[in-house]
């Protein structure tokens, strides 16, 4: 067994490789990019000091966001968080209504199922045509192809309730409303983040995907666009940018998650 | 690991799960009504016929574009590109995922570049893959080695980790060797959990393959044709068809892979319940 200093040294140690190789990461970049001149492989300094002065240059009451940035990168997350939430709110409704009833939900099985394993981007042509190039095309496109995840999980999960538990709630006759909230909803909360992670990390893929097929703003498009006129530089800064909203969604749901579950770790270990 | 299946003696009260067959047959019920309701739907004009056809015009074109070797060699060329892109993300992950599921130290480092790249969503990189290799077969392969390198690493790395220390300990004591603890050890408790890896990234290589070819101009392949389909204009029907049978691929290919699972590993279901 480790006393708590061998392990606290452990962890310094471990954080210690682990922010080297970031840095070595980050300077072997630069230096290979320096002395080879790639075209296509601007050095990371260039494209970070692209990314600041074109997308982060701004003042505070724009969230830091110059106009270019705000112009471009709110239009994109307003989609993507207005067709997730839509997601969010139909697909655990609906998999609450499902996984409550099994014998019903086993009709729709298969059909879910197909649903969830078809290819979004191959379903882009089918919106385009029906709601044309706006944002509520987009809007529509990322609810209904991200809502699988969240629908089998809430399925999943409502189905995982302990029996015992349900059995003596109505042998102490207890209303339904309570046991929805007080049994059956903790003990589906982990599945329902689960599908709510890998929903809003594909919310942000499908984002991108929807604005270069069809947009005339939003960071997709811009990234896109980058290409195209090959600004090379604007398009990694695109990329950098887009990274770094990747990383605070995620950062964000899991606060989220270990907030609402903080209860869970202890319970089931 | 949870205990929830030793107490299930006083479930009398409790309603029956459902069996298999009866499971099957109420999927197969469904479906039927799912059929027949958008059928339905369409042939008495409830939407316009032209953003979508009835599932009996779309079954014809199905079966039409099944038996063409054009669309067939589309088909062919997106499961090759995401075949190669998943060979090469396995080669890569699965000896990089033992490695930093054995070694701490190597972990601790390896781990903060992971976290780095993997939020970057692969389809921002298509440009960046357009420049490098145009329409070619390389664009596709490199977005899909990108994007389904992770969780193969991920399941790899936990698999190894995951490891009895007692078992390596115990190796070691017969006098085996690192090497011999490898292949005996730790590579037979890691397997399923890359198999499962590899199940998922198999997804995400079909889906980035069509994306790819759909946004970045691929030379062949389902996205391509969706493309020309879309492009041409007033063929709903035939694109709807062709969504179907990519939708087909994709059951096909998780099934049969899930298939190889059970197969090769029928100890691991028992032991860590269902996959997802």
């Amino acid at each position: 067994m480790k006393t708590p200093i061998q392990k606290a040294r452990a962890h310094g140690l471990e954080l210690a490789i682990g922010a080297s190789a970031v840095v070595l990461f980050f300077v072997l970049w630069e230096v290979i990019t320096q002395s080879v001149r790639m075209p296509y492989f601007p050095p990371p300094s260039v494209i970070f000091e692209n990314a600041v002065s074109k997308w982060f240059g701004g003042p505070w009451y724009s969230l830091f966001l110059t106009e270019t940035g705000a112009q471009q990168l709110l239009p994109s997350v307003g989609r993507m968080l207005v067709g997730w939430g839509i997601a969010v709110v139909l697909g655990v409704v609906l998999g609450f209504v499902v996984g409550l009833y099994p014998r019903i939900a086993a009709f729709f099985y298969p059909a879910i199922e197909f649903m969830r394993n078809l290819p979004p981007a191959a379903l882009l042509p089918i919106f385009l045509l029906i709601l044309g190039v706006g944002d509520g095309m987009k809007v529509a496109f990322i609810a209904l192809t991200v809502v699988w995840p969240i629908l089998l999980n809430t399925i999943d999960g409502v189905g995982s309730v302990e029996q015992t538990q349900l059995d003596s709630a109505r042998a102490y006759n207890i209303r339904w409303t309570r046991v929805l909230r007080s049994i059956i909803l903790p003990s589906a909360l982990p599945k329902i983040f689960a599908g709510l992670r890998v929903s809003l990390s594909l919310a942000l893929i499908l984002m991108v995907v929807s604005e270069m097929m069809a947009a005339t703003n939003g960071i997709g498009f811009e990234i896109l666009l980058g290409q195209r006129t090959f600004r090379i530089v604007d398009m990694w800064s695109g990329i950098v940018v887009l990274s770094a909203l990747g990383v605070l969604l995620n950062i964000a749901i899991q606060a989220l998650e270990s907030r609402s579950l903080r209860w869970h770790r202890g319970a089931r270990a | 690991m949870t205990t929830t299946r030793s107490n299930r003696g006083a479930r009398s009260r409790a309603p029956l799960p459902i069996s298999p067959r009866e499971r099957l047959l109420r999927g197969v019920i469904g479906t039927i009504v799912v059929i027949v309701a958008l059928e339905l739907i369409v042939r008495l004009n409830v939407v316009d016929s032209s953003y979508f056809s009835p599932p009996s015009v779309i079954a014809g074109r199905v079966l039409e574009l099944l038996t063409s070797p054009t669309f067939l060699a589309d088909v062919g060329a997106t499961l090759l590109a995401a075949a190669i892109g998943l060979l090469l993300a396995c080669i890569i992950a699965i000896p990089a995922g033992i490695t930093l599921g054995s070694f701490k130290l190597a972990y601790a480092g390896a781990r903060s570049i992971v976290d780095m790249l993997r939020p970057i969503p692969s389809v921002a990189l298509i440009p960046l893959a357009i420049l490098l290799f145009g329409g070619s077969l390389g664009m596709k392969v490199s977005l899909i080695l990108y994007a389904s390198i992770w969780p193969i690493l991920f399941n790899a790395i936990y698999g190894a980790h995951d490891v009895d220390k007692l078992a390596i300990e115990t190796a070691r004591t017969f006098g085996m060797n690192r090497f011999k603890i490898l292949t005996r050890v730790t590579l037979p408790h890691a397997a399923p959990f890359i198999a499962t890896g590899v199940r998922i990234s198999a997804a995400i290589a079909l889906v980035l393959a069509i994306t790819a070819e759909f946004l970045g101009g691929g030379r062949d392949g389902i996205g391509k044709w969706m493309l020309e389909i879309q492009v041409a204009g007033s063929q709903t029907d035939l694109l709807l068809a062709g969504i179907f049978i990519a939708g087909l691929v994709g059951v096909a290919m998780s099934a049969v892979l899930s298939l190889i699972e059970r197969k090769l590993f029928p100890w691991y279901r028992l032991r860590y319940g269902r996959t997802a």
